[in-house]
């Protein structure tokens, strides 16, 4: 068992700037074999609770226990503490230590001093938990993101812990592939007894919980079971948080007199209960309407199709193929004969799981690198052409790399988004303004930013300040390259409501990179779905909503109300699953069901 | 174009399953130490000349193309020629010379010249040798065997196994720095930033808009992996040590390798002996 | 972990923590890029020898940060490193191309650590400065002593370029050591160096 006791923890520096603690007056038990979820917004103290549970962090005041061992007793007891609570950390590459597989699921074991048949045992143990056996010696670099976490998991339960705190583990991975991750690690819970702390921005993940807890500015806000919790739907959007969509199409459907439903609908399941029970009325009934059903649904709103024929097209790719490191045994090819075309103006969406090359044909589009081989037209003009430079490109072209930590370089906000033009030798009363706009237009407040340090910017701001760097290159393109990765509800939010507003500007193309459907679906007018570095299909997002199956074994996870959708397919025959967002939903359920009633 | 991995490729251990690869790190690191001192020491080309016929053998062993190797020595050649010239022209001899060309402290002289072939050949040799222990081996069976064979250090007070460590983490962050610097330079370019102009000043300013947030990212981590470390364990307080999973087995091939080795090395010390006397 | 020291680099500087185990790691990780990656280790020069290096900087930036065994340690690193790479014979000897490294970390920590009373940014100029020109004086004396050139010859060839290398490195280590305590200290606002109307932003 774990008991906090009225914790309060404070970075020493941050008294000096007069921050409030990062946790304040904690108390919590967990209890062995629970399954417990954290929420909270960005800088809310999840993290800083799990480094004071694995005696990382000692409190200032108030006492943590594990197995009535207290943390600050120093001594032997910190490295038992340490060995009973396991920890999974945010990002995977910060705390692989060793090089192959193999070797990193032994580095815990190695460090508690076993002999070394038992440090065998436990690593060929760990590595079956986690289905890790074929990459056993293969090196940690060449390893995916999901794959890295699954290493990250069995390096710490190859120490036998009995408590298991993930930090946010599913930011990095996507669709199917998370939820088989986070059904592995119930099953720790249910068939080992092993405590599972589980901290997540994504609030349909911790339905099957035993228990939910909420922070918000370094308190606790709420402590119960999901149903309790999400029950408090005002609450949670007051502190940047939200609930399952789900029960949001619940709460719709209850206020439209779907008195069968629970106070707090937390799967579709629940959903397809209810539904069942009204439709204890004749099948054949459904059976009837539905041929005339189907297509009485409004077809799809018309896309944009016209016109585009006749404007010249941006970027043209012919058979392009991109092979990284060529010329050496560790020679990869990333695309394969893809052929796309982007008109300007438009909103475009390129989608495909890991590996599937959305990030190396983001590199091409943007002139960083040139295909291996194929055709790749800008504005017309073949880039192979000697005379043509790949700056051209890029002074057009402007990209929100995928790990915004790495597009930020100078020393402070102001320095960093005025880069692009200083470069240009823009007047300097011309970029104080562009870079003001910038800014604003990213909602940074300009006279509090521009002398910030970046070092100390959050992941969210880090983003917003990549973004205000790219416009105030006024480039007629921008690429997004998963930019929601590791943000909460709010910051998501807030980043959509942007991308959206850019959408509008006229002339400015934008391009979104994405792992999963669900952000892309609202924002584009075409998606192109990749898979393996070539191009599977295109399509408006309603045509590729529309192919559900193939999406799904692409490993590419669609939006909420689309799953939301299918799963109550088969109660619901007459249900069109090519939804895009909720209200779409709720309308197309409300619909459905008054047919069959 | 902006492509940085493949820089770090050459020199990598190549996994093809010959002799080579599956001998034991410690006597294939004895071997290498051996040979390098053998090659560092020889004088005479009829020496090196015997080296090469040894070579082939090893070579055969590892079972890596050879243009791969060669190829990897491309961008080093026109150093080598450059370094050429330079001792040519700077040799200085020992008895009165037989000066073909003189000025100043300049000066060609055949003694010079055969001499500075000597030394092309002997670096080719080691260049040959560090290649091919570095293709042959992954980095984790180099800092075994290294740990291993340094122990004795350890008990005199010399941490060695805290410098393993130090390995281990560099080799961690090694593909992890590159992909950020590849990154980086990409941001760069992609807002407008041109890599080869400038004078001196705007260079070194530009050098350190890449090695600044390097640091300022290794910095970051440093805090982070030592979390991550300490949470699974790894302490460095009086009273811990460490155990390790891997253990290495000194197979019949390692002990016929080793003991040919020293036969080699002996026999072309007698030769070289021979032949400068 | 918690309880971070105001000076790293001079609290009990001869015993290994996990952190500088760590840091020394990442610093040797750094030395390698500047090492392979090409033009990252190197600012091309008009003379002889053609480029002035920086892949001294971060055994200096080791020394001083984390004290004179992480130093050490970056110091042989590098050395090994330049050891291997050497594509000229006479780097290929461990007299030039190790032993000299061994000392930058040290010389620089113990400029370091006398001169930061007087104030910081002048310790970590002079801690550059000390440590790059250590590299260079060791370097170019193995050269000497073991006879690959003559005094006469060498030191002209190098002085010019070794004065700028020094110079480099003083104004690297003021900028990284300022910087590793910024993030030490968690200062969130810069102060603006220039009036606003001569600032881009
Ligand atoms: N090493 C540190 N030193 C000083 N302050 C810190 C440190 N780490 C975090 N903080 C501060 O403590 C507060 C809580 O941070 P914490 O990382 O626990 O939040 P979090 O809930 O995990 O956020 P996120 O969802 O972004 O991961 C924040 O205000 C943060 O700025
Ligand atoms: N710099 C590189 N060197 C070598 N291989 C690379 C490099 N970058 C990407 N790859 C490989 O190329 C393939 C395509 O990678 P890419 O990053 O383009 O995929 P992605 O669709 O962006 O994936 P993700 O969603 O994970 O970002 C992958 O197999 C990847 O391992
Ligand atoms: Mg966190
Ligand atoms: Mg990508």
């Amino acid at each position: 068992m774990i008991e906090i006791k009225n914790a309060t923890f404070n970075y020493s520096a941050q008294e000096e700037q007069d921050v409030p603690p990062a946790l304040q007056d904690i108390s919590l038990t967990i209890r062995e074999g629970e399954t417990v979820a954290i929420i909270g917004h960005n800088g809310s103290g999840k993290s800083t609770l799990t480094k004071l549970l694995a005696a990382i962090l000692i409190p200032q005041a108030g006492s943590v226990l594990v197995d009535d061992l207290r943390t600050d007793a120093g001594g032997e007891d910190i490295w038992t503490i340490r060995q009973h609570v396991g920890v999974v950390f945010q990002n995977p590459d910060d705390q692989l230590i060793a090089s192959t597989v193999i070797d990193e699921i032994a580095f815990g074991p190695e460090n508690l001093g076993l002999p070394r048949a038992e440090i065998a045992v436990r690593v060929q143990e760990a590595m079956q938990t986690l289905d890790l056996e074929t990459y056993a010696q293969m090196a940690i670099s060449e390893l995916s993101v999901s794959l890295k976490q699954r290493v990250a998991i069995a390096g710490v339960l190859a120490m036998r812990p009995r408590y298991l705190i993930l930090d946010e583990p599913t930011t990095m991975i996507s669709g199917h592939t998370a939820q088989q991750l986070l059904s592995t690690i119930q099953k720790l819970a249910h068939e080992q007894g092993i405590a599972v702390i589980h901290i997540t921005h994504f609030m349909s993940e911790i339905v099957s919980f035993d228990r939910v807890i909420v922070m918000d500015a370094g308190r606790i806000l709420m402590d119960g079971t999901p149903a309790q919790v999400f029950a408090r739907v005002a609450e949670l959007q007051a502190v940047g948080l939200d609930v399952p969509m789900v029960t949001h199409v619940g709460q719709t459907l209850r206020a439209q007199g779907w008195s069968q439903l629970p106070d707090v609908v937390l799967t579709p399941d629940q959903l397809a209960l209810s539904v069942e029970s009204i439709n204890q009325g004749d099948r054949a009934a459904v059976n009837d309407v539905d041929g005339s059903a189907q297509s009485a649904v409004s077809p799809s709103p018309p896309e944009l199709t016209v016109g585009e024929e006749g404007r010249a097209a941006l970027f043209t790719l012919k058979d392009v193929s991109y092979i990284h490191r060529s010329g050496t045994p560790f020679a990869l090819v990333a695309l394969q004969q893809l052929a796309l075309t982007i008109t300007p103006g438009s909103a475009v969406g390129l989608v495909g799981p890991t590996g599937a090359g959305k990030s190396t044909l983001i590199d091409l589009l943007a002139g960083l690198n040139k295909p291996s081989s194929g055709l790749f037209y800008f504005e017309g003009t073949d880039t192979a052409a000697k005379s043509f430079k790949l700056t051209r490109i890029r002074s057009q072209v402007g990209v929100v790399f995928q790990s915004p930590e790495s597009q930020i370089f100078e020393e402070t906000v102001g320095k960093d988004v005025s880069f692009g033009p200083r470069q240009r030798k823009v007047p300097l009363a011309e970029s104080r303004r562009l870079v003001q706009e910038s800014l604003e237009a990213v909602g940074l407040p300009y006279e509090d930013f521009r002398t910030r340090y970046t070092y100390a910017l959050s992941g969210g701001q880090k983003r917003r300040v990549a973004i205000a760097g790219v416009l105030a290159l006024q480039p007629k393109v921008i690429i997004f390259d998963e930019p929601m990765a590791g943000l909460d509800p709010r910051g998501r939010n807030e980043l959509f409501a942007l991308i959206q507003a850019l959408k509008q500007r006229t002339g400015l193309t934008i391009i979104y990179a994405s792992s999963s459907l669900k952000d892309v679906i609202e924002l584009v007018d075409t998606i192109h779905v990749l898979d393996k570095g070539s191009l599977v299909f295109s399509g408006t997002p309603r045509e590729t909503l529309a192919r559900a199956a193939e999406l799904r074994a692409l490993d590419i996870a669609l939006p909420e109300a689309a799953q939301i959708a299918l799963a109550l397919r088969s109660q619901l025959p007459t249900l069109r699953t090519a939804v895009l967002d909720r209200a779409e939903l709720e309308a197309e359920l409300l619909k459905a069901c008054s047919r069959v009633l | 174009m902006i492509e940085l991995s493949r820089y770090v490729t050459f020199g990598q251990y190549v996994n093809n399953g010959s002799p080579l690869a599956r001998m034991d790190p410690r006597a294939k690191l004895i071997c290498a130490v051996l040979l390098i001192g053998l090659t560092s020491y020889l004088s005479t080309f009829q020496a090196f000349a015997l080296c090469l016929l040894f070579c082939v053998v090893l070579h055969q062993l590892s079972r890596i193309s050879i243009g791969y190797v060669l190829r990897s020595l491309r961008p080093f050649i026109i150093f080598l020629l450059i370094a050429f010239v330079f001792e040519v022209l700077f040799y200085v001899p020992p008895k009165a010379p037989q000066w073909l060309w003189h000025w100043w402290v300049l000066g060609i002289t055949w003694q010079g010249i055969i001499n500075s072939i000597l030394t092309i050949v002997r670096v080719l040799f080691l260049y040959y040798l560090a290649a091919m222990l570095s293709f042959t081996t992954s980095m984790v069976d180099l800092t075994d065997g290294m740990e291993v064979l340094a122990a004795p250090l350890q008990k005199i007070g010399i941490p060695i196994n805290a410098f393993v460590m130090v390995l281990v983490i560099a080799l961690k962050f090694i593909p992890i720095f590159v992909t950020e610097v590849e990154r980086l330079m990409k941001a760069q370019a992609a807002r407008g930033l041109n890599f080869d102009q400038g004078n001196l000043f705007q260079r070194v300013s530009k050098l350190s808009l890449l090695l600044i947030p390097l640091f300022v990212s290794g910095f970051k981590k440093v805090k982070v992996l030592n979390v991550a470390m300490e949470a699974r364990c790894y302490g460095s307080h009086a009273g811990w040590h460490r155990t390790k999973l891997r253990a290495l087995h000194f197979a019949r091939f390692d002990v016929l390798a080793l003991t040919l080795t020293i036969f080699v090395c002996v026999i072309l010390v007698g030769v070289n002996l021979l032949v400068s006397r | 972990m918690s309880n971070v020291s105001a000076n790293p680099s001079t609290t009990r500087p001869w015993s290994l923590t996990t952190e500088r185990i760590i840091i020394a790691g990442v610093l040797a990780a750094i030395t390698i890029i500047l090492g392979v990656v090409p033009n990252l280790g190197f600012i091309p020069l008009p003379n002889a020898i053609g480029s002035a290096t920086i892949e001294h900087i971060p055994t200096i930036v080791g020394g001083v940060i984390a004290g004179p065994i992480v130093g050490l340690i970056s110091g042989l690193i590098f050395g090994v490193l330049s050891f291997f790479r050497a594509t000229v014979p006479f780097f290929k000897d461990p007299t030039v191309a190790i032993l000299p490294r061994l000392f930058i970390g040290l010389t620089a920590w113990a400029t370091f650590a006398g001169l930061v009373r007087i104030n910081r940014d002048l310790a970590a100029a002079a801690a550059g400065f000390v440590g790059a020109a250590t590299n260079t004086i060791l370097v170019v004396s193995a050269l000497i002593i073991r006879g690959y050139f003559p005094a006469q010859v060498i030191i002209p060839i190098v002085l010019v370029q070794s004065i700028i290398e020094a110079i480099i490195a003083a104004i690297l280590t003021v900028i990284l050591v300022r910087i590793f305590y910024i993030l030490e200290a968690r200062l969130v606002h810069a102060p603006d160096t220039k009036p606003r109307d001569q600032l881009p932003y």
